[in-house]
């Protein structure tokens, strides 16, 4: 189990590094530069300001400079806005969290009631009723959910506020709309995961013994029927920082989504590299949360 | 995890490779609402790419020409889905965008398909150290956002164009494939049936592509139907970008960021070819879960 | 079939979402509304609120509500003193003494003087800032070439020049350039085709002839404080750049040191005499007179009989000093301003930001981050309490203005709603009370007009013109037969653009915007010498003098005149003549591919021919117009003021803005003639000869004059509409009594 975690973690900063790499020399192979303005300045005022973020000097010197910041955890400033990376980061990246915990969680209980209820009426009108509004959820793209929603409930009824995001009231309508397509999937997995388990034999034994349905369900084939649920959510976190995009569009949410888009259409390197290096160590972090967890989960891999 | 235990049945599947395509055929159809949504997936597609023709003909609508004049009307006889801010019939732009959205799905799946059994096979067969790092490149490109990637990509190349956007959507997706490709060709790769191949002498690329990939082709066509409507959201979400096809071009991506944009005004913009797309996502999901249960002994009802 | 449910619950959800608001007014009106508190949606978050680094539409409404200046916005848009109580201009224009009201003072009680506005003008010049606003300055004595960093006051006599002369640096000589340029011409030649050597690179940055270094640590403070009250040390040894002298006897030095970090820099005074190192003093640089009306870069011819003197001077003779610009203070309340050539824009400009201060001690301090709310100084009616990154600012009444008796507000919040349809929303739910003109989803606006509702417009919606252009441009080395410039013009019927967009848009054919004729009054007609049914638009001008500009008609729709042109055009070009081409436009407002669209099919219609569309990022348009990669682009230009100059500016030879690349020794001719000219009538008449050639050689397709939409609640009062869009929002009030006046 150690191994495989001290594994896990050097093949992450290797994923850091990659991921580092790449999208420093990328964006600025694409046309236009930060400084590019529908209004020029003189060249040499140009140059002035290019030479205040090291953009004058060589590509590998600035690489150089970037992978020596990296290593002590310094990302760089922007050159949109009188901000660092870090402090970018430190301002949007609670509010997605607070988005991206609310949606996961609207996903999670949801998604999981339906998945559960599917598997234990299997083949029922309940199980297909359920099943297809999953997958109704994974179909329909939430820049259509969000505008409808919007239109329903806060311009026709008038309950939740359209825009911005202060109290838990305008919260509901963006978590929901960011949820609905991970509550499909989870739904989907947890039912097929549970009407695994509930072949086991483990769970032939409990039924054997005369235990009713519920206890075998809720106590003994859930936890394990739910592993891939576990797996999921690893990359569902990280999914719901970048793919919060969207809905932090529709409903003018300050966090971190903006910043995937913005940097590269306005060709600010150091926010593109910064807040991908940042999504990969998130990412790294909540997949090696999920090792730990799946551990913890499954006896079989406890016992290794 | 429990790969092993499903390995046994496999080999002796492959001595009578027929059953298992009739066996899978035969549950298939007993799952009616599967069959249901391939028939309307198919009659959707026929729709999209010969309605048009039919417009045309009978009635002269070609969804390009505009009228200013006209502009947005709400559905009407002379329009069925009405007409969008430039006049141009809804319905014809619908089924034009149904045919770069379908093709867009198919050829990166298609693209994902090459790449990834290729990539997966060979990575599991060769094995070893080759195995190794051709796992990790598929890991650190799992890390990217690839969303990210795609804007960054089609900044970097400045294009719109259809054949970029479908290499670039195949290149996100092949992954998956890879992964799964992999995990199936490992837990084959030291079956009698490759042992004995191995031992009459056939060539290691002939035991990989013509006998291990095949036994693996169940849940590869499964994930297959199931990355199609994945690369319509994605195509979709991309137009909301404003990154999608190019006008006067229109896929109902961009179809749909437009009625989005107008629900306020004119919500039939959103709902026509909302209301395809959703359908045609749905039906393709639901099909491709109907062929995992047919297909893919690991969820077979018992 | 039962995938059908779902989503005929959806269609349900949506025919129940779109019902429209059925009353007077879009949003939601509020019957006794808080009377000291506007909130306002704002287009979205500014990356500066620094009146020097500001050029967002975003950040200059904040910054001028918090920042006072010579002059703010009256009701019309137009200037209206405020700090500069009353000025003198000279005969030929050239020389602004301003007289400045002695009560002015920052939100730190330090009294606003002559000095903050020469230091302000001289940082948006310093290269070093870095500023976007610096365009307007280069008008300044010398302003342009202290932007470039090329202009050096001479501190010792030496050769031909002597103390106090003021130079024009041509190029820094390094050891190489200066070895092949003694070399013969041919070989110098093949050096400077081959390798690129031997070339002077214009914009090449050069030695710093300010750097300084001190052997001892760096104090950096305010102005004649003691060390002990310094905020920052620098190391010793470490190169600071000399940016002003200071101090009763120029005995102090103001420094800027590039420290990196969240600020990448800090300012401070030290003592002069601490520095002991000039690490470029022995720099040899070739030096020039500056010729007195001669601006570099402003394609004015020379004087003939003007010599310069030239020659050569190191590093330790040159120093770029804020001394040579043509800002001068008289006393701590008399500002003089001095321009190169007769200026009639000065007045226009008052209430600019760039005659907006900002405060010295809190800039130094943190160059980058002095606009958060724990560090800012503001001189302004309202000033800054909480920022909410991409959010909200709020803004309170600031007691320290000197004319805070008027401002009727107490509160100010701005949300910073970038998406279109969310602040649409926002407003209609009661979230703000008014939105800024420019942000406005174009969808909503078939609804907000009364199109879609068959009916009147909603009370609380207001178009009316705006001060921009739309218009379509030409690379001309691309399309480079006039005739085939004409044909797409007189092709294009502009009338169905407003049908198109829905906004009230002003179709034209003329390059200069605004107000159509018809609007006009019977006085203001007069003014421009028209009647009622002369077509197109006036420019009302009320600054310098009051006149009017009445644009030539240009290139209207034509249909048989464009068949002439077409015909004539395939005579002449013969199989270059481009059959099919390209419209590129830009994404992110739906407007351009509606236009290019439009285009693409009037053009087939019209002259047959087969027109592909492009859209592109934003920046990578931008690149490939500048880089000339386009056939047909679309742009828009927005004027500060009204006044033909403004406008006509981006189309001289190779101005940075001019992406058509046309060149036009007429047009070139007729608006020198124009800028040379001290009569401002009869400058207006230059101006429009010269659009007039601009129009009839067709580099351009105007295509409508932008229109601004409001959105505003009924109780918002003087809010002002007008045609620069200059708002002055500090003057906005509430009326809680508004429901009684309505049924008045």
């Amino acid at each position: 189990m150690l191994k495989l975690l001290i594994n896990r973690l050097i093949g992450g900063i290797f994923v850091i590094f990659a991921v580092a790499t790449f999208s420093f020399f990328v964006l600025r192979a694409a046309p236009g530069g930060p400084f590019d303005d529908e209004v020029s300045v003189p060249e040499q005022v140009q140059r002035n300001i290019e030479a205040q973020y090291h953009l004058d000097e060589p590509l590998l010197q600035q690489y150089g400079r970037f992978l020596s910041g990296l290593v002590r955890l310094d990302l760089g400033h922007s050159m949109q806005r009188p901000q660092t990376v870090w402090e970018i980061v430190a301002q949007s990246f609670p509010v997605s969290v607070q988005l991206g915990v609310l949606a996961l969680a609207f996903a999670t209980i949801f998604g999981v009631g339906l998945g559960v209820l599917a598997a234990s009426r299997q083949n029922s009108i309940i199980d297909h009723g359920a099943m297809s509004f999953a997958l109704f959820g994974i179909s329909v793209p939430s820049f259509v959910l969000g505008p409808i929603l919007i239109g329903f409930f806060s311009l026709q009824l008038g309950w939740l506020p359209p825009a911005r995001f202060e109290g838990f009231s305008s919260m509901i309508l963006p978590s929901a709309t960011l949820g609905l397509i991970f509550m499909g999937i989870i739904a989907r997995l947890s039912r097929s995961g549970l009407l695994e388990t509930l072949r086991q034999d483990y769970v032939r034994t409990a039924r054997a013994k005369g235990l009713s349905e519920r206890t075998v369900v809720w106590k003994h084939a859930i936890r394990l029927g739910l592993l891939p649920v576990v797996t999921f959510l690893g990359p569902a976190a990280a999914a719901l920082i970048t793919g919060s995009f969207v809905v932090e569009q529709i409903f003018q949410i300050p966090g971190l989504g903006f910043y995937f888009v913005a940097s590269i259409t306005e060709r600010d390197y150091p926010v593109l590299s910064g807040v991908l290096v940042f999504y990969s160590i998130f990412l790294v972090a909540l997949n090696f949360a999920v090792d730990v967890a799946y551990g913890f989960l499954d006896p079989r891999i406890r016992g290794r | 995890m429990s790969q092993t235990q499903e390995s046994a049945p496999r080999a002796s599947q492959h001595q009578k490779p027929k059953s298992l395509w009739a066996d899978a055929w035969r549950r298939l159809k007993k799952n009616r609402m599967a069959v249901s949504c391939g028939l309307l997936f198919f009659a959707i597609a026929f729709f999209c790419f010969v309605g048009p023709l039919i417009a045309k003909l009978l009635v002269g609508l070609d969804g390009t020409s505009q009228n200013p004049a006209l502009g947005a009307t709400a559905p009407s006889w002379s329009h069925w889905m009405g007409t969008d801010s430039l006049g141009r019939d809804m319905m014809v732009r619908t089924m034009q965008g149904g045919q770069i959205a379908i093709t867009v799905g198919l050829v990166a799946t298609a693209t994902a398909l090459i790449i990834g059994v290729a990539w997966g096979a060979t990575a599991a067969y060769v094995g070893g150290r080759t195995d190794e790092i051709m796992m990790r490149i598929v890991d650190v490109m799992y890390a990217f956002p690839n969303v990210v990637f795609v804007i960054v990509i089609m900044a970097v190349l400045d294009t719109q164009s259809l054949v970029v956007l479908f290499a670039l959507l195949g290149a996100i997706t092949w992954l998956n494939m890879a992964r799964i490709v992999r995990g199936q060709v490992m837990s084959l790769r030291n079956q009698e049936f490759v042992e004995a191949a191995r031992a009459i002498g056939v060539s290691n690329a002939n035991i990989l592509f013509r006998h291990i990939v095949p036994n693996t082709a169940g849940p590869i066509i499964v994930y297959a139907t199931l990355s199609i409507p994945t690369v319509m959201l994605l195509e979709a979400f991309l137009s909301f970008l404003g990154l999608g096809v190019q006008a006067p071009q229109a896929s109902w991506g961009t179809l749909v960021t437009e009625g989005a944009d107008m629900i306020a005004v004119y919500p039939w913009i959103l709902v026509g070819p909302g209301l395809v797309m959703g359908l045609t996502i749905f039906a393709l999901n639901f099909l491709g879960d109907g062929l995992r249960d047919a297909l893919d002994p690991q969820t077979r009802k018992d | 079939m039962q995938g059908t449910r779902p989503a005929v619950a959806a269609l349900a959800v949506v025919l129940a979402a779109c019902s429209l608001p059925d009353g007077d007014y879009f949003g939601e009106v509020d019957e006794n509304p808080d009377p000291t508190h506007l909130r306002w949606c704002n287009s979205g978050e500014p990356e500066y609120i620094d009146t020097a680094m500001t050029t967002s539409t975003t950040g200059v409404p904040l910054i001028h509500i918090m920042f006072d200046g010579l002059a703010e916005y009256a009701l019309d848009g137009s200037p209206k003193p405020t700090i500069a109580q009353d000025w003198e201009v000279s005969e030929d224009r050239r020389t602004f003494t301003f007289h400045l009201r002695d009560d002015a003072k920052w939100s730190n009680g330090r009294p606003l003087t002559a000095h903050d506005f020469r230091y302000h003008i001289a940082r948006i010049l310093q290269p070093e800032t870095g500023s976007r606003n610096a365009e307007q300055l280069w008008r300044l004595k010398n302003g342009l070439n202290f932007n470039r960093g090329r202009v050096r006051l001479v501190t010792a006599d030496s050769g031909d020049f002597e103390e106090g002369d003021i130079v024009e640096i041509i190029q820094e000589i390094d050891p190489l350039t200066q070895a092949v340029s003694e070399l013969p011409d041919e070989v110098r030649s093949l050096f400077a085709n081959m390798f690129g050597v031997g070339v002077a690179d214009p914009g090449a940055a050069i030695a710093n002839s300010n750097a300084r270094t001190s052997s001892e640590t760096l104090n950096l403070r305010d102005l004649g404080d003691d060390q002990a009250d310094a905020y920052e040390t620098i190391p010793p040894g470490a190169e600071v750049t000399l940016i002003e002298l200071g101090g009763g006897d120029r005995d102090w030095a103001y420094v800027y040191y590039p420290m990196g970090g969240a600020d990448l820099g800090i300012y401070g005074w030290v003592p002069v005499d601490k520095f002991d190192g000039e690490p470029n003093a022995d720099v040899e640089f070739v030096v020039r007179e500056i010729e007195p009306e001669h601006v570099p870069g402003e394609n004015l011819e020379r004087d003939p009989d003007f010599e310069p003197r030239e020659g050569t001077l190191t590093g330790s003779e040159l120093l770029m000093d804020p001394e040579v610009l043509g800002v001068k203070v008289l006393d701590d309340h008399t500002l003089v301003l001095e321009t190169h050539r007769p200026s009639q824009h000065i007045e226009n400009l008052m209430s600019s930001r760039i005659f907006r201060p900002t405060p010295r001690e809190a800039v130094s301090r943190n160059p980058r981050r002095w606009t958060e709310p724990q560090n800012i100084v503001t001189s302004g009616p309202f000033h800054l309490t909480e920022w909410y990154e991409r959010d909200r600012m709020e803004f309170e009444a600031s007691p320290t203005f000197w004319d805070a008796d008027n401002i009727r507000l107490e509160r100010f919040t701005s949300y910073q709603i970038d998406q279109q349809a969310a602040a649409a929303n926002y407003y209609r739910t009661g979230g703000c009370s008014a939105m800024t003109s420019n942000n406005m989803p174009s969808s909503f606006l078939p609804v907000l007009s009364g199109d879609k509702r068959g009916g009147d417009p909603y009370k609380d919606y207001t178009v009316a013109p705006y001060l921009g252009i739309y218009y379509m441009m030409f690379n001309v080395e691309e399309f480079d037969n006039v005739h085939l410039r004409r044909a797409l013009n007189f092709a294009t019927d502009r009338t169905e653009i407003p049908r198109m967009l829905h906004g009230g848009e002003i179709p034209t054919s003329q390059f200069n915007p605004g107000t159509p004729i018809e609007d006009l009054s019977a006085e203001e007609r007069a003014r421009c010498g028209v009647d009622e049914d002369h077509e197109g638009v006036a420019l009302l001008i009320e600054e310098p003098v009051e006149s009017c500009y009445v644009p030539p008609e240009g290139l209207g729709y034509d249909p048989e005149r464009a068949q002439e042109e077409l015909a004539l055009a395939r005579e002449q070009m013969g199989e270059d003549f481009p059959e099919s081409f390209t419209i590129r436009y830009n994404q992110g407002a739906e407007g351009h591919q509606i236009i290019a669209q439009y285009l693409q099919h009037e053009w087939k219609k019209e002259l047959g021919l087969d027109v592909s569309l492009q859209s592109q990022e934003w920046q990578t348009y931008l690149q490939s117009t500048a880089d000339g990669n386009f056939e047909v682009g679309r742009l828009g230009w927005i004027g500060s003021f009204p006044g033909p100059s403004e406008m006509l500016r981006i189309f001289r030879c190779g101005a940075p803005n001019n992406r058509t690349r046309w060149c036009n020794d007429d047009f070139e001719h007729h608006y020198t003639e124009g800028l040379r000219e001290p009569d401002y009538k009869k400058r207006l008449e230059h101006l429009r000869e010269a659009e007039e050639v601009l129009l009839e050689d067709a580099p351009i397709l105007p295509t409508h004059v932008y229109t601004q939409k409001h959105l505003q609640k009924p109780y918002v009062r003087d809010l002002a509409i007008n045609l620069p869009d200059n708002v002055p929002h500090h003057r906005a009030w509430i009326d809680p009594d508004w429901a009684e006046r309505e049924e008045d």
